[in-house]
């Protein structure tokens, strides 16, 4: 599939701003399943852009606007072809056992672990077994958790923010595809399956029919041992299919969060942000 | 049949390879031609020609005081692009026109690229258009070149090379419209077949894009065309596009400036104006501003401007962009404002301010082609290798007094495409000038303006120099 | 609607509408003459005359051929571009006022008006009217009225169109007015003209077909006046023009009718009440010609006052000292306030 992805980011601060460095993580990048043909990352104020590749090797662009500014916009496009990673099926048949071959992997055992949004504390872990049952095997349980989270949590914006932890979401059941997100990879990493979190975009073909198709999305990926990496989106109940655009993944929302950004200024700020996918 | 002598000298062409095969993009129409007399052909021409007449797509000829009017040259074999090309000439145009919009906005407000010491300060402020009346004025949206023409033209190796942008007021999108029209009277059966893609919807853009930089995001903005006047060589293209768009074509005498605002002179009185899609360059905008003399343009407007009261499309001050010795800089400024290198690459350029470079342009006259910094339509250009001994003394004297004004480049190649000729086709060369929309989103008309030089062996494709144009396809991606 | 574009409307129509009644004019007065071979050439010269001084074109006559003949008339009334009043100048000006105002009008009407300017200026046209001067003028009649025929089925009835009409009729009651008016000078006053000279101003109006229909009989002066200064149906007639041109003026304004918010409005509403009221008689008493005379004072004023309300905004006309004026505004004036002068 075809896709191309308009995302624009605008700030409007009531006083000044002035020191305003961003890292940016909107640049598809190519995996057996993604290949970027066109990308195109425009800043205003004009400024000039840096790049480099961080520990989860996203490509990171970064800036900084030194002089006094009420305005910031950070608009990014880009094209991509995706293939569909479930075009053989659904990987089914790992057993857990599987997992012991990645105990050395450090780039996978980082997966499994606590980081800053997901924490993997007793409840989640009660919660993660129940779903799990008698399951021994890797991806239908991740699918299953994933699942069991589309049934027993509510999507609803305004209640979460970016800061919201894992645990929380999972005390008040109502949040939106970033909380999803890490609750599902608490109780993947809570049966040690390595999992992370992955940011992108969501072509809608159906217009209306997905939630955060018009937003900037998440969803999780889980390793499987001999396999790679596949992605289940738990907000949609949804394997991550051809329809997904992958931004950037890491530990956690910290990891891989589209924009971020620090300025020194005081005063209001508003946040407007647009997100279109459409198939060529 | 028609193409049965043609000779490609061994030139890159547009239709035929190396090995002087078809290219399988052209397969169709090759055959589509192959079943054509040449009397059909001319026939068709004829009646064309007549169509044009009667209905008014000509431009004027300057320097004729009855004001004569004549059909751009048209030729009927359309230049063929396939969709891969296509795709690589649009992503290169969005990442150029960006970089040169963020240059533009860089140049007027903190001027980073020249503090950073990427482009000389003096290039970028002693440009003829560079117009200090606009620094740390703000423009709606950061856009200061909405529709952008860039002239592209063909390596040896096929790969294409941007020669220039226009980014003041290019002019020639309205020949693309019409001839798709034409084309669609000479070949009506093939475009189902060839996929050819299409150009319908320039107009429904162009206005999106004006209605976007509306002052303060107003909804339902008044938008005006304003043009020099039905002398003007263009006009018709002018009329054209207000019509397409249902947009008034106004001259400077229908605008009026009061408090700031701008008005137009209508029936039931003064009604504002919030979007102008200018049509004259910047020098005549303004009496008060710019030329004195200037009778074209409406007094105050740059104040308004200024004021934000009313959007230009384009700004005021593109000119600083596609100034020739700035085009040597684009690289760089893709580079620095977008961090990536130029998808299309351009044509290598020696600076005459640079004495480095001067002195090998003052020992290389003969094999280079010289241009003036500010000159557009073919003009002020001495193409070395066919220039006489007099001619190359009188631009080694231009250089030495001036030599801002002066850039220098390699004889560049132009491909060569069939084109018909009084007896039979023979090879003229091509170039092509596709059509960009920054707005909200950044717009490739697919399609473009091939211009062909009708006069054999030259490079001169300007209208008002004996240049003619051809329909320019461009190929939906082959279904899988 | 842009007060340039309205005005360029106007002229549009008025010019076309001039030539077309022009060429009808010349078309008239040739067969006439046709009739009257055996006239000396004295008399050929006050044929002319009365013809070049209604149509204003006397003066350059005289300059471009200070020894003219009745032989000169023709090519001077028609096809000569140092003449700024013959029918090729007028086609010209209808097809400048077009130009710049084609995103206003259809694509039919353009090109009609286009082929008809094209014709006009042809080598091949020139020789035509050498041989066949009666094609030339039927072409020029028939392109006319396809335009205003193509121009009421492919136009909106929007302001434009209104601006369309109203030159239209102008001119139209102006000429109708003058036609009658010509074959005055030639003898003593109207009642001694003869049934073949009320032929020809018929014919001049395109009304003698109507004319043998609506009154019968040979052509008295009672009768054209009847049909072309008072009929409520006949389209060239004065009191038809003049009744469209207060409608027109009213649907312009949004003023009720019977009322009137400009002088226009005032003038063309009395005009109308007089010939209202007026017949025959009043005319014959007053003598037709000074009756005409007012007639076309009054369709003066009402273009000049046109131009006043819609063209030069009582804004501008405060504002205009700060506006430098170009040089083509000037020249546009000027050629408007001659081309108002001269009716």
């Amino acid at each position: 599939m075809k896709l191309r992805a308009h995302h624009r980011t605008e700030y409007l601060y009531s006083q000044p701003a002035r020191s305003n460095s961003n890292e940016i993580r909107l640049q598809p990048p190519h995996t057996p399943w993604q290949s970027r043909s066109f990308w195109l990352l425009k800043v205003l104020p004009a400024t000039p852009l840096r790049h480099y590749v961080d520990l989860h090797r996203n490509g990171v662009h970064h800036f900084e606007i030194g002089e006094p500014h009420s305005r910031l916009v950070i608009d990014a496009t880009s094209t991509v072809i995706t293939l569909n990673r479930y075009a053989d099926g659904e990987p089914a048949g790992i057993p857990f056992s599987a997992l012991e071959t990645c105990r050395e992997d450090a780039e996978v055992t980082l997966y499994q672990k606590d980081s800053r949004y997901v924490r993997i504390d007793p409840a989640i872990w009660r919660a993660a077994i129940d779903v799990k049952g008698e399951s021994d095997d890797v991806y239908l349980t991740a699918k299953a958790i994933g699942e069991h989270l589309y049934d027993t949590c509510r999507y609803v914006s305004g209640i979460t923010t970016v800061n919201t932890t894992s645990t929380e979401f999972f005390q008040n059941r109502h949040g939106v595809c970033q909380d999803f997100t890490h609750l599902m990879l608490a109780m993947c990493r809570a049966m040690d399956i390595p999992a992370r979190y992955v940011s992108g975009y969501l072509y809608d073909h159906r217009r209306g029919s997905l939630r955060g198709a018009h937003q900037s999305h998440a969803w999780v990926e889980v390793h499987l041992p001999g396999h790679g990496w596949f992605g289940l989106d738990p907000t949609n109940r949804r394997p991550v299919d051809d329809h997904y655009v992958t931004l950037a993944s890491g530990r956690d929302y910290d990891d891989a969060s589209p924009v971020k950004g620090s300025f020194m200024g005081s005063g209001s700020r508003v946040m407007n942000v647009t997100v279109s996918v459409e198939e060529l | 049949m028609l193409l049965d002598s043609y000779d490609t000298e061994d030139l890159f062409d547009e239709m035929f390879d190396g090995g002087r095969e078809v290219r399988p993009h052209y397969q169709l129409l090759r055959e589509r031609l192959d079943t054509m007399s040449r009397e059909e052909l001319d026939q068709k021409i004829k009646n064309l020609e007549t169509l044009f007449i009667r209905q008014g797509i000509t431009f004027t000829v300057y320097g004729d005081q009855r004001g004569t009017e004549r059909v751009f040259p048209f030729d009927p074999i359309p230049r063929i692009i396939p969709a891969d090309e296509w795709q690589i000439i649009e992503d290169g145009l969005v990442q150029r026109i960006t970089a040169l919009n963020l240059f533009l906005y860089d140049v007027y407000h903190e001027r980073k690229i020249l503090r950073d010491k990427v482009i000389p300060e003096e290039v970028v402020l002693s440009a003829a258009h560079y117009r200090p009346e606009f620094v740390d004025v703000d423009v709606p949206r950061d856009i200061y070149i909405h529709i952008c023409g860039t002239d592209l033209i063909r390596d040896r190796d096929g790969s294409y090379l941007v020669l220039e942008d226009n980014g003041r007021c290019p002019s020639g999108v309205s020949y693309v419209l019409e001839n798709r029209m034409a084309m669609k009277r000479v070949f009506p059966n093939l475009f189902g077949s060839a996929g050819v893609r299409s150009v319908d919807s320039y107009a429904a853009d162009l206005l999106g894009t004006l209605q976007y930089i509306a002052p303060h995001a107003k909804p339902d903005p008044v938008c005006v065309l304003l043009t020099p006047g039905h002398y003007n060589s263009a006009y018709f293209e002018h009329s054209f596009l207000a019509r397409q768009m249902g947009i008034e074509i106004v001259e400077g005498r229908d605008l009026i400036v009061v408090d700031g605002y701008v008005y137009m002179r209508t029936t039931r009185g003064l009604l504002q104006v919030d979007v102008i899609y200018r049509r004259i360059d910047d020098d005549f905008l303004d009496p008060k501003v710019f030329r004195k003399d200037s009778m074209l343009g409406v007094p105050g407007l740059v104040e308004a401007v200024q004021r934000g009261n009313v959007a230009l499309a384009n700004a005021i001050g593109t000119g600083v962009a596609d100034d020739k010795v700035t085009y040597a800089y684009v690289e760089k400024m893709i580079k620095y404002y977008l961090d990536q290198d130029p998808i299309l690459k351009q044509v290598p350029t020696f600076l005459a301010w640079d004495e480095k470079d001067r002195g090998y342009i003052l020992d290389h006259l003969p094999e280079l082609v010289v241009k003036a910094a500010n000159e557009s339509g073919g003009y002020g250009m001495l193409i070395g290798p066919k220039a006489s001994k007099e001619e190359i003394e009188k631009f080694r004297q231009l250089i030495i007094a001036n030599p801002r004004n002066y850039i220098a480049q390699p004889v560049v190649y132009f491909s060569r495409h069939p084109t018909l000729t009084d007896g039979t086709v023979e090879g003229r060369h091509v170039d092509l000038r596709p059509f960009v929309l920054s707005g909200e989103r950044t717009h490739i008309l697919p399609g473009g303006l091939t211009r062909v030089a009708l006069k054999k062996g030259s490079i001169v494709v300007n209208s008002s120099q004996g240049g003619g144009s051809k329909d320019t396809w461009v190929l939906h991606p082959p279904r899988k | 609607m842009l007060s340039r574009v309205a005005d360029n409307l106007y002229w549009m129509a008025r010019s076309i509408e001039r030539a077309e009644n022009l060429a009808r004019l010349m078309q008239a007065s040739t067969e006439l003459l046709l009739d009257s071979e055996t006239l000396g050439s004295r008399y050929l010269n006050d044929y002319w005359d009365p013809i070049l001084i209604a149509t204003a074109m006397e003066e350059h006559f005289r300059e471009l051929y200070p020894n003219g003949t009745a032989a000169d008339v023709g090519p001077f009334v028609t096809l000569n571009e140092e003449n700024p009043h013959s029918i090729t100048m007028c086609l010209r000006d209808a097809r400048e006022s077009a130009r710049t105002v084609r995103d206003q009008i259809s694509d039919e009407m353009w090109t009609e008006l286009n082929d008809l300017f094209l014709f006009i200026t042809s080598r091949a046209t020139n020789s035509l009217f050498q041989r066949a001067p009666q094609n030339v003028y039927d072409r020029i009649i028939q392109g006319s009225l396809l335009f205003h025929g193509i121009t009421d089925a492919t136009l909106a009835r929007t302001e434009g169109w209104q601006f369309i009409q109203l030159g239209k009729y102008l001119e139209r009651a102006d000429k109708t007015s003058r036609f009658l008016d010509i074959r005055v000078h030639g003898g003593p006053d109207g009642t001694s003209l003869d049934s073949i000279q009320w032929t020809s101003i018929l014919r001049s109006a395109s009304a003698f077909g109507t004319y043998r229909i609506e009154v019968g009989g040979e052509p008295t002066a009672e009768g054209v006046i009847d049909l072309l200064v008072f009929s409520m149906d006949f389209p060239r007639s004065i009191r038809f023009c003049v009744r469209e041109i207060d409608h027109l003026l009213h649907r312009i304004s949004g003023s009720p009718a019977g009322t009137y918010c400009n002088t226009a409005e005032r003038e063309a509403g009395r005009l109308l009440a007089t010939l209202n009221f007026n017949g025959n008689g009043e005319i014959l008493e007053r003598g037709l010609h000074d009756y005409m005379d007012d007639v076309q004072k009054v369709l003066n004023t009402i273009g000049q006052s046109i131009f006043e309300t819609y063209v030069l905004l009582p804004q501008d006309q405060l504002r205009l000292t700060f506006i430098p004026s170009s040089e083509q505004q000037q020249l546009r004036w000027q050629v408007l306030q001659q081309q108002q002068q001269q009716q």
